[in-house]
Formats: C-alpha cells, sequence, structure tokens
C-alpha cells in the first residue's frame, strides 16, 4: 500500500510539479485546489502528510489547518506558503500546522518530509 | 399698670407731695380747732363803750378792734378773689400755647365765681352800696356766691363733657367758644350780683342754734360732693391732665370750707367762718397751681422733644440740612460738617447752591423758583442721585432726599444726603464685572437646578443659540440640549453634578434657527447666599470636532495605506516566488543523469520551467513599470497618433496571439479615424493589456474595439463577450494583485498588475477609465483622454 500525501495548493503547475516528485519517491498523491477541498478529501483519505498551501481561494491554509485539527487529522500538515516571515509561520504553527517549508523548495525537500514523517510527535 | 403707663399716668397728675400738702391744710384747722386753737375774731361786746366816753386814738382804736372780723374777711375773701384772677390770666396765657379749650372755659367759671366773691366783700365793707343790713347781706351773699361758684363750675365742665373731642385744632373756632361761654357767665354772675344789690330784704341764712347752722351751705357742699367724686372724675377720664386733675382736688378745700360753714358758723368772724374763708383762697390756688405745674411739664417735655430731636439730627450719619425758601442754609448737622468739610457756621445763611458743582450750581435758583411758583414735584418727596463738591472742590456723588415743611409758620426745605462714593465704585466694578463676562468668548448660562430655566446668560450665549436675551430667559435647557428631552435625564444631569460639583460634559446644542452644533461645556454646582445654580460655560467644540475627526481619518487612511502597502508587499512576494517555485522545484528532477524522466515528460518539464521564466520576467517588468510611474519616472513622449492605422496594427498582432491559444474570437473594428496626442508606446500598452484581458477571458465569442473623438477627447472601449466580471470584484479591478483570485489570473497568463498600469497611464495621459461588465455575458473597459494631449496651462 502506498502513503497518501494530499497537495492542496491553487496553483496548476506547483501541483504538476510536487506531484512529479513525490510520486517519485513512491507516494500516491491526491490533489486539491483550495482549503475546502482538501479538507473534505483529507477525511476521505487519510493521507499521512498534508502540504499546504497557505494563499488560496475559498478557505486559506490556516482556515483548512484549523478544520482539520478541530475535525480530529492526525496526519502531519506541512504548511508550504511563499512568505518567510516569522509572523506567517507562528501564525502557520498555532493555526495547527506541524511544519513549514518555504518556498521555492530545494533539492531536499523530499529528504525533509521524510524526516516530518519520521517525527513521532506534534512540534 | 406697667411702668410706661404709670410714668405717663404721674405726668397726667398734679405731684403726689402738692396733694398730699393740700389735704394737710384743709385738715390742720379743725385739727388745731380740737387742739384748743380759736381762729375766730373778737366780737364787738362795748358798742357802747364806742360811743361813751373814749375819744381820740383810743376810740379809733376800738374801731378798729371792733371792725378786726371785717378786715380779716376783707383781706382772706380779696386773696381768693385775686388768685381767681391770676388763675383766669394764667389760664388765657397757657390757651395761647396749649389751645386746649378746657383751660380758658373754666378759669373763667373760677372767675366769674371770684366776682362775685367780689362783690359780697365789697359789699359787706360798704364799699358798694347795697340797700339790705350786713347781718343779713353778708351770709347772704356768702350763700350765693358759694351756690354759684359750685354751679358754675359744674356747668362749665359739663359742657366741656358733652363738647366732642376733635381731631383738628380750629383757633378761631375755639375762641369764639371761649368767648361765648365767658359771656354767658358774666352776664349771669352780673345779673345776681345786681339782685343782690338791689333787693331790700334778703332771706337769713344764719341759725347759730341748729345743727346746720348755715342751711344754705348744704347746697353749695352736696354740689361740691358731686362735682369732686363724680363730675370732675368723669371729665378727668375723658380728659386726662394736670389741670383737671387740680379741679378734683381743688374739691376738698371746698368740701372743707363748706362742712366748716355749714356745721360751724355761728355768728360772723367766728372760727369757722375764718377757717372757711382761709381754705376758699386754696379752692381757687389749687387749679392756679394745676396750671403752673401743666406750664412746668409741658415746657419740660419740649425741651425734651427738641433735645431728642437734636440729639437724632447730630448723631445721623446722613448729612442733613435745611435750607429756607431761598435756598440759604439754616440747619447743618456733623455730618454734613463731616461730608463737605465746611464748618456750621461757615456755612450758615450762604445759599446751598455753595454745595453743588456745575451745572446743578447754576440751576439751582431756578428749580427752587420754579417749585415754588408752579408746586410740580421734580424731586420733593423722591431720591435722586446727583453731585456735590466739597470745601476743596473734590466733587462726589451723592443720594439726595428732599422734602419740604413748615417750621414755626416758615417754608424750609429738608434734604438728606447719603454719600455713595463707595456704593457707585461697587456698582461699577460690578457693571465691569458682568461686562466681561458678558463678553466673554464662552457661552455662559446660569441655571435653576430645579427647574431647569435660564436665570441668567451672556451675551455669546445669545449670540451663539440666536435668541434674544430675553427669550432665552423665558427657556429651559431642555429648550436648547438636544439630550435633555425629559424631566428624567434633567434630574440624572442635576443629581450627578450635585454629586460630582464639577464636570466637563459634551452635548449638541440647537439653535432658534434649528441648526445644531456640538458643545463642549464645564458644568458646576454653586451654592452662593443659600441658594444654588448650576453654571455652565458652554464652547462650540464643532471645529475642533472636525480638526480631530480629519485627523482621525487621515491617521485611518494612513493605516489603510500602510496596510495596503503591506498587502501589496505580501502579494507581490507571492506572485514572484510562484514562478520560481516551479523553476527551481522542476530542476531536480533533471538532475540526476541516472534517474532522469522519460523524454516526453522531459519537454513537459523543460515547458514548465521556460513558461514559468517567462512569466516571471512579465512580472518583473510590470512591477517595475508600476515602480516607475509611482515614483514619477515615466516620462510620456507625446505624438501625434493616427488612431486609425495605429488599432489596426494592434488588432492585426491580438489575432495571431489569439490563434496561438486556440480560440475563436471575431475582431470587430469600429474606429473613426483621427488624431490623437499621446505616447505611442504607453498607447499600445494599454490596448494590449486590455486587449490581452479580452482574450484571455473570453473562450469563443467577439472583441468589439471602438474609438472616437468627441470635441475635446478620445473615447476608446473593448468589449468582449467573455465571462465577465463578478459584481464584488469590479471595486478592485483596477488594483494592483486584487483581482479574480491569482491562481486563475496565473492560470490565463496574467500577473494582476495590467489594469493597474493601464489605470496610471490613462491617469497619466489626464484621462479616465471605467469598466462594465456582467457575470456570463462579458466585460467593457472604457477610457477617455484628451485629444491634444496635456494643454499648456
Amino acid at each position: 500500500m502506498k502513503e497518501i500525501i494530499l497537495l492542496v495548493e491553487d496553483d496548476a503547475s506547483i501541483r504538476k510539479l510536487l506531484k512529479r516528485r513525490l510520486e517519485k519517491k513512491g507516494y500516491e498523491i491526491y490533489e486539491a485546489v483550495n482549503g475546502e477541498e482538501g479538507v473534505s478529501i483529507a477525511f476521505r483519505v487519510k493521507p499521512i502528510l498534508i502540504l499546504l498551501d497557505m494563499h488560496m481561494p475559498v478557505l486559506d491554509g490556516y482556515g483548512a489547518a484549523r478544520k482539520l485539527r478541530s475535525g480530529g487529522y492526525e496526519g502531519k500538515v506541512v504548511a508550504l506558503t511563499a512568505s518567510a516571515m516569522v509572523e506567517d509561520k507562528k501564525q502557520a504553527l498555532n493555526a495547527g500546522c506541524d511544519f513549514f517549508i518555504p518556498k521555492p523548495i530545494g533539492r531536499d525537500f523530499e529528504t525533509t518530509l521524510e524526516g516530518y514523517l519520521k517525527e513521532v510527535h506534534h512540534v | 399698670m406697667n411702668e410706661l403707663e404709670r410714668d405717663s399716668f404721674n405726668n397726667q397728675r398734679l405731684p403726689k407731695g402738692f396733694v398730699i400738702g393740700v389735704l394737710v391744710i384743709c385738715i390742720t384747722p379743725f385739727l388745731l380747732n380740737i387742739g384748743g386753737v380759736d381762729f375766730g375774731n373778737r366780737q364787738t361786746p362795748d358798742l357802747e363803750g364806742v360811743n361813751n366816753g373814749l375819744s381820740g386814738a383810743k376810740a379809733i382804736d376800738a374801731s378798729f378792734y371792733r371792725l378786726s372780723g371785717a378786715f380779716s374777711h376783707t383781706i382772706l375773701e380779696w386773696s381768693a378773689f385775686m388768685t381767681a384772677a391770676f388763675t383766669a390770666i394764667l389760664a388765657f396765657i397757657h390757651f395761647h400755647i396749649n389751645r386746649d379749650v378746657t383751660t380758658p372755659v373754666v378759669c373763667m367759671a373760677l372767675f366769674c365765681a371770684g366776682c362775685v366773691d367780689a362783690f359780697h366783700t365789697l359789699a359787706a365793707d360798704r364799699l358798694i352800696d347795697a340797700v339790705a343790713d350786713n347781718t343779713n347781706l353778708i351770709p347772704f351773699t356768702w350763700a350765693i356766691s358759694r351756690v354759684f361758684n359750685a354751679l358754675i363750675m359744674i356747668t362749665g365742665i359739663s359742657i366741656l363733657l358733652t363738647k366732642k373731642r376733635d381731631e383738628k385744632v380750629d383757633v378761631e373756632r375755639d375762641l369764639v367758644f371761649v368767648g361765648f361761654i365767658s359771656t354767658f357767665f358774666i352776664l349771669l354772675a352780673y345779673s345776681i350780683i345786681h339782685i343782690c344789690a338791689v333787693s331790700e330784704t334778703l332771706p337769713i341764712t344764719m341759725f347759730p342754734d341748729a345743727l346746720i347752722t348755715r342751711p344754705w351751705d348744704m347746697g353749695p357742699l352736696i354740689l361740691f360732693c358731686f362735682a369732686g367724686f363724680y363730675l370732675f372724675p368723669k371729665f378727668n377720664k375723658k380728659q386726662p391732665g394736670i389741670f383737671s386733675h387740680a379741679l378734683i382736688i381743688s374739691m376738698f378745700p371746698e368740701i372743707v370750707t363748706e362742712l366748716h360753714m355749714a356745721f360751724g358758723s355761728k355768728v360772723l368772724f367766728d372760727n369757722h367762718f375764718n377757717v372757711a374763708h382761709f381754705l376758699k383762697i386754696f379752692a381757687y390756688a389749687v387749679p392756679f397751681c394745676g396750671l403752673m405745674f401743666d406750664y412746668i411739664k409741658t415746657y419740660r417735655e419740649k425741651a425734651e422733644s427738641e433735645k431728642k430731636t437734636g440729639a437724632i439730627v447730630d448723631s445721623s450719619l446722613n448729612a442733613i440740612i435745611t435750607i429756607d425758601k431761598s435756598g440759604r442754609i439754616d440747619l447743618f448737622n456733623p455730618a454734613a460738617e463731616g461730608m463737605f468739610g465746611y464748618k456750621q457756621d461757615e456755612v450758615s445763611m450762604r445759599n446751598i447752591k455753595m454745595l453743588m458743582p456745575e451745572p446743578y450750581k447754576s440751576k439751582h435758583d431756578k428749580y427752587l423758583e420754579n417749585y415754588l411758583t408752579t408746586h410740580t414735584r421734580k424731586i420733593i418727596g423722591m431720591g435722586i442721585e446727583v453731585v456735590a463738591q466739597r470745601k476743596d472742590g473734590t466733587t462726589f456723588p451723592i443720594w439726595l432726599s428732599v422734602t419740604e415743611m413748615y417750621v414755626n409758620k416758615e417754608h424750609q426745605f429738608l434734604a438728606t444726603i447719603v454719600d455713595i462714593t463707595k456704593r457707585k465704585k461697587a456698582d461699577e466694578d460690578l457693571r465691569l464685572f458682568r461686562n466681561l463676562i458678558d463678553r466673554s468668548s464662552d457661552c455662559i448660562f446660569v441655571i435653576d437646578p430645579d427647574s431647569g430655566r435660564f436665570t441668567d446668560v451672556n451675551s455669546e450665549a445669545t449670540l451663539s443659540l440666536g435668541y434674544e436675551k430675553d427669550e432665552l430667559l423665558k427657556m429651559k435647557v431642555k429648550d436648547v440640549a438636544l439630550a435633555m428631552e425629559s424631566e428624567k435625564d434633567w434630574k440624572y444631569f442635576v443629581e450627578d453634578i450635585r454629586e460630582k460639583q464639577q464636570s466637563i460634559v459634551e452635548g449638541l446644542h440647537q439653535r432658534k434657527d434649528g441648526t445644531s452644533f456640538q458643545v463642549e461645556m464645564n458644568v458646576k454646582w454653586i451654592e452662593e447666599g443659600g441658594k444654588s445654580y448650576i453654571v455652565a460655560a458652554a464652547r462650540n467644540v464643532t471645529e475642533r470636532k472636525k480638526a480631530q475627526e480629519v485627523i482621525v481619518l487621515a491617521r485611518e487612511k494612513a493605516e489603510e495605506s500602510n496596510r495596503l502597502k503591506s498587502e501589496f508587499l505580501n502579494t507581490m512576494s507571492h506572485e514572484l516566488r510562484t514562478p520560481l517555485t516551479v523553476m527551481l522545484g522542476n530542476i531536480p528532477l533533471l538532475c540526476d543523469p541516472q534517474d532522469l524522466p522519460d523524454a516526453e515528460e522531459i519537454g513537459e518539464i523543460a515547458n514548465d520551467i521556460e513558461y514559468s521564466g517567462k512569466h516571471l520576467l512579465v512580472l518583473i517588468n510590470d512591477l517595475l513599470d508600476l515602480s516607475k510611474i509611482e515614483a514619477g519616472k515615466m516620462d510620456l513622449a507625446y505624438e501625434e497618433v493616427g488612431i486609425s492605422n495605429f488599432l489596426k496594427s494592434i488588432v492585426e498582432e491580438m489575432k495571431s496571439y489569439t490563434k496561438e491559444r486556440h480560440k475563436d474570437i471575431a475582431f470587430v473594428l469600429d474606429i473613426a479615424d483621427f488624431e490623437v496626442v499621446a505616447d505611442p508606446m504607453r498607447l499600445k500598452q494599454i490596448f494590449f493589456n486590455l486587449l490581452s484581458n479580452a482574450v484571455k477571458f473570453t473562450d469563443n465569442g467577439e472583441i468589439t474595439v471602438f474609438a472616437e473623438s468627441m470635441s475635446d477627447r478620445a473615447m476608446f472601449y473593448i468589449k468582449d463577450t467573455g465571462c465577465g466580471i463578478k459584481k464584488e470584484y469590479l471595486p478592485g479591478i483596477f488594483e494592483p494583485f486584487k483581482q479574480v483570485d491569482g491562481s486563475s489570473t496565473r492560470k490565463a497568463g496574467g500577473t494582476g498588475l495590467g489594469l493597474a498600469i493601464t489605470k496610471k497611464i490613462v491617469e497619466m495621459h489626464r484621462g479616465t477609465i471605467s469598466v462594465d461588465s456582467e457575470e456570463g455575458m462579458g466585460s467593457t473597459f472604457c477610457f477617455y483622454i484628451p485629444i491634444n494631449g496635456i494643454k499648456e496651462a
């Protein structure tokens, strides 16, 4: 059984690239174009990790993270955001994200994610 | 009877000592009689002795001895008559002062009685011819005179008792009355005398052997008792006074006289005869003394009164001055001396106008003359404020009251003067203070806490509210303050102020014309003179509030602006990083030669990277354009642009752009041929932006390009039949990044800055741009620019 990772990202080209890279590593990828969609798919397919863009239409990343946590999602939520400011990081973690990766992503992206997956408890 | 009453009562009676003295004198002869003293004259036994042998001096001596009784009788009677005469004279003098008609009437009665007594004496001494002989004449005339005395006294007093007490003292009428009565008495007396003189035989009045030796004296005795115990006291009650009291007391000697005669005297010139005659003198003397005592009392009272008046005038703090009808000063009290600086003798008999400055000085004589002739009261009987002049020449304000009076038949004027310098100064100070308050730039209201009514307001208050002062003084706070409509509101407010004593309150005041303005008031609770007041100083703070509002708005605007800037920066950062993410994210997929994706995928990846790179380039260019415009660094190069050809070539370029996107769109040109002054490169930028947007958001349909010249400007619009724009996005459509949503824009190939740049370029050309759109129907972007570019000012 492949491990499921959910991509919640509104930009199609970014989704495409993430899918390429993660499928190469053997994950099964699900996609959502906004936070609302992301939350509903998450509870349906129960991914082990969710990559969550912070700026999306309909429901942004912060709202999605809160909904996931209040809904009882227990997997890892990684905030993926173009903003690198301290306040945004704090906000993301407060909303319920476990980790925070700024865009653009680098070569070590997959390694980082694996590292996150291995961690037992929430940060 | 209290102290006061006793004092005045005592004043109206003869002194106690005198009364006791009279009583003692009346009783003493009787006591002496008991003690053995005999006052009788020797009888005349040897009538024959005169005729027989005594001659020369001895004979005359014997005659004298024989007539001693007659002599003593004469002395006594004449003394009584003289006393009566003096009493009458004194009475008329008394009347001259006192105007009490009692005195002359009674004394005339006494005098007439005295005249009868005189006749009795003269007849007894044979100094008047009388027909009857002495043995009967003397006792008879005595009896008659006694009866007459009693009757006339009683008559006189009775007349006075019936006379109504008049309020006004009418001198003439009283004199007439006195004269009348007197004449009546005199006639009566004379008639009696005449009868006695011409009668041959007279009744016998002496009965030596009876108990009542002189029965004719019983009559007077009863009459005198009646007078002394009833009539005269009654009169005294009606008209209390020393004289009327003296009349009562005079009855005592009269009664004792009658007792001695009625029961005692047996023969002529005996003990009781002489005692009775002696006491009769006192009967006349007592009223005489009464008059004297009354005189003394009157004089004393007058002196007291004058002293008192003098003391009042002298000690008065107000200046009191009297002048005669020519204006000459008579009375000038010490207070006047102090006030004006003159001494009494310096001003006495000089004209009052010496105390006046001009213009009063020269007018005074005329005023006085005017009043005396016309009797029109200008200041008499009232008070006025004038200016007076001291000895040293300085003037000072006074309050002058003038009245007129008649003193000793002289027409005088009395002036009371108060120096009001201090009072005027206080008034001035108050007026000045009031003026300052009145003209204060704050509106000041004084309010009665119970009713809420304005009890005082200053000028500024009337100006700011548009009411007159008397209008405001009829109004209450709730008529002016918009938040104070109900009684309850007012009560709460009053309680609050009373508790806090002072408070700063904001509110809204309404003018007479209905407009309102904001005020800030300093409100104070004040207790003064036992009453409570609320005093409010109000200031129109409309200006200040407006200024504050402006500041607040400016701050909000600045904050909003900051927020927008942050938002813009955030979005810019996001937009820049997104294509970079695609580029840098895809590259690692191509890095491991051992693990490359298949050729098709490599092609896709390469395309993605290139696409993102290009997008980034466009984005950077747009941002730079925007920054340039914002910084004012974009210069427009104006040229004459032929619209027709210009737009045609642009549309041709767009057609190939459309083909690239595999869209089936028809371009419609509705272009007039004219020239416009603009920057061609920038103008092209506008059209490319608008047209590419139209193409992006129209899948298949029609795009219309319209151009027309109007009088001073050119109108252009791009109309598409695409998906349109949601209403909620329309307001911000020309703002950078503020559009539909980032991803769909990016998907369509846009940066989100195109319209913002377009708008700025239009505005740089001094033009305007607007959008009209309906979701699902399409959008129309329309803009105007001046035909001739920016005109020289």
